[in-house]
């Protein structure tokens, strides 16, 4: 049997939590949507925010790699590929979101303070859920009574 | 599981068909579909820049030389280790 992180089992991990999300946002679009507006500007937002610090995170841990494969040029070139792709989007979403202001934030700087809250407040909600779904398969699995390994003789 | 999900889903539907007293069912169903969109940028976020280090760490391991290979024992050679192997372990010469 492959193991879950395998490539041909890595969408078994993705997939779930995009369906649900699919599931639910078309639930809201048949029962009727009040003034979604702004979905576009939250959807750029949370995309730019948790790009940005999960590849600074990385961007750390590739200096890890480099340290320990000796490969110097490494994190160099992951964070090049990161600032293009990173300056591609920001592009993209003022090209086409406008000026990502939410809720009256009059700054830049109040506005990326309130996205990196809104960030933290959503992986909770993450980690909350993945540990409930977690707990509750690990509470079925262990609560089967294990299969006798040999049959007693008779 | 199961419970679970039929719990969440009916909360769901409630929540988006009733009206509370703080917040209207349609102010929920935009709060949620917000929310969502949230969710939905966040994780796809995180997933491209892991998929950025994933791609550059696949690249380099790549063009990493082959390991050091050694040839084949010899006829000789496989007789001195047998050899060694029988004087060193219990059970005799086999």
């Amino acid at each position: 049997m492959t193991p879950l992180t395998s490539n041909r089992r890595w969408p078994l991990l993705v997939l779930p939590m995009f369906g649900c999300l699919l599931v639910l946002m078309l639930v809201l679009f048949l029962f009727g949507l009040g003034d979604v507006s702004e979905s576009f500007k939250r959807f750029t937002n949370a995309l730019l925010t948790s790009f940005s610090i999960s590849a600074a995170v990385l961007a750390i841990a590739m200096w890890s790699y480099a340290d320990s494969r000796e490969r110097p040029m490494a994190p160099v070139l992951a964070i090049g590929l990161m600032a293009m792709v990173g300056g591609i989007l920001t592009f993209s979403g003022l090209r086409f979101a406008g000026d990502l202001m939410l809720e009256a934030n009059g700054t830049p700087m109040a506005q990326i303070l309130y996205n990196i809250v809104q960030l933290l407040v959503i992986i909770s909600a993450i980690a909350i859920a993945g540990g409930l779904v977690l707990g509750t398969a690990f509470s079925l699995i262990t609560a089967r009574q294990p299969e006798p390994l040999f049959n007693e003789e008779e | 599981m199961a419970v679970f999900g039929l719990l969440f889903l009916g909360l769901l539907l409630t929540v988006i068909n009733l009206d509370g007293t703080l917040t209207t069912a349609e102010e929920m169903r935009s709060h949620l579909w917000l929310v969502s969109a949230d969710i939905f940028g966040t994780v796809l976020g995180i997933l491209l820049a892991v998929f950025i280090v994933a791609a550059v760490v696949t690249k380099y391991e790549k063009s990493l030389p082959e390991p050091h290979t050694v040839s084949e024992l010899t006829v000789e050679e496989k007789e001195l280790l047998l050899m060694h192997l029988g004087n060193n372990l219990e059970g005799g010469n086999k």
